[in-house]
């Protein structure tokens, strides 16, 4: 009964402390145990993978002969095509030498595996990637796709970082319309990463809204929404997504579009983290 | 060997947080693995180990997701010492015990945390949705705390821990 009391003291005395530590300390702990823990998911990703892509292929062994046949026959094709294409930058380097220009710039991007999707409380939409500070990865990066932007990093362990998803209410990009350059502010609207937007329908239509667009500003179905650079975390000109439906706001002030995202959310494998720019940007030499 | 088996229980149910997919249908609610644990403890074991408990659970679920440290704790401990209240007028070994406390209880402590999320402008959710997620964790809440009651109960029978809670119990 006595080691009963002195416990519920020693967990109230734990839990204020707990609250009152101050954000490095707080993020450190945090890490600690996400590094823990990323042994196991890593892990347990892995397993799950490799069981997921034998049943896939126990389920059609002789699709799979043939498709195997099929990628050999491609992989030739595609290493001539690499051959042509190396002897493609070589020149264009060389010739971008001779004509006074800097190497064209390009993102440092550090390829990531998603080893699970979501957060324990389901509050967020998050996903946790295997790689983190360790690897070049730090806080407030831009995570995409070959398709289109997915997020940007929050927090950030040794070997694991978490990133909040584009969908998320709480993630704000500033965008413009390729299309036009009209401006706006997009906004998650929290549809979920599984992909089907079934929940939405109680809240929202599209997985994003673009707000704050000038009602001068023509936009059509269809137009693609990018990145517009402003804010310093999403570097510019990224997809994010094509308009769905667009109207006015309540106010009548400005413009308001859905938004469909340009990356496929529901089926998000590996994604890359864009750790700042690999080169100077083009332009011309004095 | 209760904190061994505890910190056993806690990791996987982490795990199984984690892992567990949360249906959009459900307003994207997650199986409250944790909370179970937190149960299980809190009607069959003292209230210094529930505390213990709620308090590991806690700092498992805020380090592993955006929640500043602590909050979920508070929520657990407070769902616990609830339970434990009713510790010794309700059946243990019946089925709709741990049912009745998982929905209540997960409800009950998704519903706190939001109210602290929302008071630090964390979270902000359409009510719709808000009542949607807390309908769902409270029945994910039911059947992972009937889960966990069988598979935690099973493992404190194996290495002879609940003959001597019971037997604590009778003495006490």
């Amino acid at each position: 009964m006595h080691n009963d009391r002195y416990l519920v003291w020693i967990v109230i005395l734990g839990t204020v402390v707990l609250l009152n530590l101050p954000l490095p300390a707080s993020l450190r702990v945090k890490s600690g145990v996400q590094d823990s823990a990323a042994v196991f998911q890593n892990g347990m990703s892995l397993v799950i993978q490799r069981l997921r892509e034998w049943a896939a292929f126990m389920g059609d062994a002789k699709a799979r002969v043939a498709e195997r046949a099929a990628l050999q026959e491609r992989v030739a094709m595609l290493q001539e095509r690499v051959r042509e294409l190396e002897r493609v930058v070589d020149e264009s380097a060389e010739l971008r030498r001779q004509a006074g220009y800097a190497t064209s710039a390009e993102f440092k991007l550090v390829p990531c595996r998603v080893v699970f999707r979501g957060d324990t409380s389901g509050w967020w939409q998050t996903m946790r990637l295997n790689r983190g500070g360790a690897d070049g990865v730090g806080t407030n990066m831009a995570v995409i796709t070959t398709d289109g932007l997915v997020g940007r990093t929050t927090t950030v362990s040794a070997r694991s970082c978490e990133v909040l998803l584009v969908t998320d209410p709480n993630c704000k990009v500033s965008c413009r319309i390729r299309r036009t350059g009209a401006f706006g502010i997009l906004r998650g609207m929290g549809m979920s990463p599984g992909g089907t937007g079934r929940a939405e329908m109680l809240s929202a239509s599209g997985a994003f809204r673009l707000e704050y667009v000038p009602k001068e500003s023509e936009m059509r179905v269809g137009d693609e929404v990018v990145t517009s650079g402003l804010g310093g975390v999403f570097p510019e000109g990224l997809l994010v997504g094509r308009v769905t439906r667009q109207r006015l706001d309540v106010s009548g002030m400005y413009q308001r579009a859905d938004v469909m995202p340009a990356a496929d959310m529901a089926s998000l494998r590996y994604v890359f983290v864009v750790a700042g720019k690999a080169a100077a940007k083009e332009e011309r030499r004095p | 060997m209760t904190w061994v088996i505890m910190l056993v229980s806690l990791a996987a149910a982490a795990l199984c947080q984690m892992w567990l997919p949360a249906p959009a249908w459900l307003g994207q609610a997650k199986f409250p693995a944790l909370m179970a644990v937190v149960l299980y403890y809190a009607l069959n074991h003292g209230t210094g180990v529930m505390f213990g408990c709620a308090f590991l659970a806690g700092m498992l679920q805020d380090a592993l997701s955006p929640i500043p440290l602590g909050y979920s704790g508070i929520c657990f401990a407070l769902a616990g010492w609830i339970a434990s209240r009713f510790r010794r007028t309700v059946l243990l070994d019946a089925a709709v015990t741990p049912l009745v406390f998982g929905a209540a209880c997960g409800s009950g402590a998704a519903l706190a945390l939001y109210v602290m999320l929302a008071r630090q402008g964390l979270v902000a959710w359409p009510y719709g949705r808000l009542l949607l997620k807390l309908v769902g964790t409270g029945a994910l809440g039911a059947l992972c705390t009937l889960a966990a009651f069988l598979a935690i109960g099973r493992l404190d029978r194996l290495v002879g821990l609940t003959e001597a809670v019971e037997e604590f119990d009778g003495l006490g």
